[in-house]
């Protein structure tokens, strides 16, 4: 199976990549593409000689990237399948076939550091991606953290400035030192975006038990996903499953040695073989 | 208020309509009913009020002041503008007001020249704009009251001679007589761009789906400088066939006289 | 108080982590030109942003201003106050040295901007963040007589426009299409998608009388800009 659409290598914004549905003959089969727009890219309208068509167009300098047979959400599958349906009815020799292909561009500056897998172009945390933070903050109930990074996906260079100490913010510039940006207020050490962990997020199991002081310190560094682009400060996170919890942390509050994991809710210094309470990810 | 995203689209659909629909009747070209009262401030040379359907309201004083011309450049008249509720450096003012200044900007048509009282001294005007309330972009109702106000505006009359530059004295006024300055400033007009539709003076809950706008000045039957396109919402808000901005001119020439005559008549 | 010392846990404020540095090529540090050698285009100048873009106009021939414009393009990062469902743009230009501009014009050119680039960027994509791109101009000098009168901004928009796409490409935030704008006589026009679509006018003198003569010469322009942009996108 392949492709009758011939994708350019590399592309910068504005390009148009493929229109929105394509259709082939074989064998007696009609095979509709349906183009969905990934990141990096867009479905717009555009005028083409008088006639409107809907077409992706690439919103970034970088390569393109094509996924076959992409799975949407369920709900959208139904409906698609239900007009699926009745084209079928609508068509007289009823083979047509429509298969799914997701179009996106990788941005050419991420694409360059090989390190990590770079599936995301998107520097933004979304629902249910895995994030790496640090608590700044526990209370009763909440875990407070800064995001430090999105897994898979690379740190943008300005952000997350106050979080790690390095970087320069250069006086009078910056969203915080302009009096009518964007963000009214804000600390002279940049803007990370910030989580909340409630103590029910905390665990799968035993959720009303939770006691957030044997779970997090304040400097540790978590795993967690995002469950909901949450209010306008904070993301909500969670940390109920086992693959998340706290991956890095320092016995007595920060002052000691790195600790390991134990098991899930112990974390130990080798070297002097104190313990303290984590709620711990699974380190494999 | 603001609209849920359904009752946008739904909105958007009916306004790109061919013929569009919009949600209070009007047609493409007509305004809203404004109100207008004018010279209720004592203690200014020419002052109005003016009163939106929507509820948007505006009070324009002018002031005058006597300066020597001859020893500094600057305009003769100065806006200052005060939107309740928002800081006087905030984006929303000084971009409204520096629009204000360039549209009072001497130019052909309306001269500054008329302000002139003797060869060495003129008369500056200093225009107080305060938005009382509005829910959309107050560019052309604030424009309406300026008329207004500039058009009723009483000044004292001059008895001493023109020529002053070889004798040095102050010029005199008369004590009790005015004169009607009778400037006609500039209109401002709003159109905002749907689809391939151009509605003129769009309300709050057009302003949410509208594609673009364009800010049109008009003097004398004539589109004059200042136009600017500006975006009215963030969601909405994309790129519209160049032709549409031709269109869009001619619209603003072809209705302007009627609003200026019914301006007038207040 | 409400003051929290998030930098309690942190090493020293010039500590920095390692970074084993591949053998990247040192890039050349001189600019590239183009063929008329009067635009010079460069990216990603500035380290501590996410993207940036110098834009130097020098050719007294092709142009009546020689100016010079450093952008940079902070962000997308997160905003303080209510959820916002995609990012919200803040732009701001200011006077070099020479203070040429007063700030409220400065104010209502960048408020044109962001009208501008309200269109452009792909704002859905960045929920709950800002933007902030400043423009500086470094260096702002009217070559011919004629127009050294009226001090006007409007001559440069066209170059404000070219960098801030610029440096928005450097920064990687999505964008519709390469934003670009052309002057003629006063009138500036900004467009996309080989200009069939008009994303901002400004105009700020004389009447209007000549507009499709305008059109045609800012289009042409226009796309001259566009030009330059992406053959300085596909040469790095």
């Amino acid at each position: 199976m392949s492709i009758n659409f011939k994708f350019p290598e590399s592309v910068i914004p504005g390009q148009l990549l493929c229109p929105a549905f394509d259709i082939k003959e074989e064998n007696d089969k009609s095979i509709v593409y349906e183009y969905i727009a990934g990141p990096g890219t867009r479905l717009q309208k555009h005028n083409l000689n008088g006639t409107v068509v809907n077409i992706i167009n690439s919103t970034l300098v970088g390569t393109v990237k094509i996924e076959e047979d992409f799975k949407m959400d369920s709900s959208n599958l139904d409906e698609l399948n239900e007009t699926a349906e009745d084209e079928k009815n609508h068509s007289n020799n009823g083979t047509r076939e429509i298969k799914k292909i997701k179009v996106s561009v990788v941005h050419k500056r991420n694409n360059t550091s090989s390190e990590v897998d770079n599936e995301l172009t998107n520097n933004l945390p979304k629902e249910g991606d895995i994030v790496l933070a640090k608590v700044t903050r526990i209370t009763l109930q909440n875990v407070s953290l800064e995001i430090l990074a999105v897994e898979n996906s690379p740190v943008p260079i300005d952000s997350g400035v106050g979080s790690n100490g390095h970087g320069v913010v250069a006086a009078g510039a910056g969203s915080g030192s302009a009096s009518y940006s964007v963000s009214q207020t804000s600390s002279d050490f940049g803007d990370p975006f910030r989580g909340t962990l409630r103590s029910q997020d905390v665990r799968a199991t035993e959720r009303d038990s939770v006691k957030i002081i044997e779970c997090f310190k304040p400097g540790d560094i978590v795993r967690a996903q995002i469950l909901s682009l949450g209010d306008g400060v904070n993301y909500y996170l969670t940390t109920a499953k086992d693959d998340l919890g706290v991956v890095f942390a320092k016995s007595g509050n920060g002052a000691g040695n790195q600790m390991y994991a134990l098991d899930w809710e112990t974390m130990v210094v080798p070297s002097t073989g104190a313990t303290e309470k984590r709620k711990c990810a699974k380190p494999f | 208020m603001t609209l849920s995203i359904a009752e946008k689209s739904y909105l958007y659909d009916s306004l790109t309509a061919s013929p569009s629909i919009r949600p209070d009747g009007r047609k493409p070209h007509q305004f809203r009913p404004i109100e207008v009262s004018t010279d209720f401030l004592p203690s200014s040379n020419g002052s109005s009020r003016i009163i939106s359907g929507d509820g948007s309201e505006c009070i324009v004083s002018v002031k005058a002041k006597v300066i020597d011309h001859t020893l500094s450049d600057e305009e003769l008249i100065q806006v200052d503008l005060d939107i309740a509720g928002e800081r006087t450096d905030s984006p929303q003012v000084e971009t409204l007001m520096s629009l204000l200044n360039k549209v009072l900007k001497s130019g052909p048509g309306f001269e500054h020249s008329r302000l002139q009282l003797t060869e060495r001294y003129s008369f500056k005007i200093f225009i107080d704009i305060l938005v009382i309330s509005s829910n959309c972009n107050p560019a052309s109702l604030i424009s309406f009251a300026m008329f207004s106000a500039l058009n009723t505006t009483t000044l004292p009359k001059l008895i001493s001679s023109f020529d002053d530059l070889k004798v040095e004295e102050l010029p005199m006024f008369d004590d009790y007589d005015l004169v009607n300055l009778k400037l006609k400033s500039p209109l401002v007009f709003l159109l905002a761009i749907v689809g391939n539709n151009l509605i003129v003076d769009p309300d709050a809950n057009e302003s949410e789906v509208c594609d673009n706008a364009i800010i049109v000045t008009w003097l004398d039957g004539k589109i004059r400088s200042p136009i600017r396109t500006l975006t009215l919402n963030n969601s909405y808000s994309k790129g519209f066939d160049p032709t549409l901005l031709q269109k869009g001119l001619k619209l603003i020439e072809e209705n302007a006289a009627a609003v200026l005559t019914a301006l007038e008549s207040s | 108080m409400n003051v929290q010392d998030r930098r309690r846990l942190l090493g020293p404020s010039n500590a920095k982590p390692i970074v084993f540095s591949a053998a990247t090529d040192i890039q050349s540090s001189e600019p590239k030109k183009d063929e008329s050698s009067s635009f010079i285009l460069n990216s990603g100048l500035i380290e501590n942003c996410n993207g940036s873009s110098l834009v130097e106009i020098r050719d007294p021939k092709v142009t009546q201003h020689q100016t010079s414009l450093i952008t940079s393009v902070y962000g997308p990062r997160a905003t303080k106050g209510s959820f916002t469902s995609q990012a919200s743009l803040s732009i701001q230009l200011k006077n070099g040295s020479s203070e040429k501009y007063n700030t409220t014009e400065l104010k209502e050119v960048s408020s044109f901007l962001v009208n501008v680039f309200n269109s452009v960027i792909n704002l859905s994509r960045y929920p709950k963040s800002g933007i902030d791109i400043f423009i500086y101009i470094l260096y702002d000098k009217v070559l011919s007589e004629e127009s050294k009168k009226s001090n006007n901004i409007s001559a440069i928009l066209p170059y404000c426009i070219s960098a801030i796409t610029l440096a928005l490409i450097n920064a990687g935030i999505e964008v519709d299409d390469i934003a670009t704008a052309g002057y003629y006589k006063g009138d500036v026009i900004s467009f996309i998608k080989n200009g069939e679509e008009v994303i901002g006018y400004w105009k700020d003198e004389g009447n209007c009388e000549s507009f499709d003569v305008a059109l045609e010469h800012c289009k042409t322009e226009a796309q001259k800009f566009k030009n330059l942009i992406t053959t300085h996108i596909l040469e790095e």
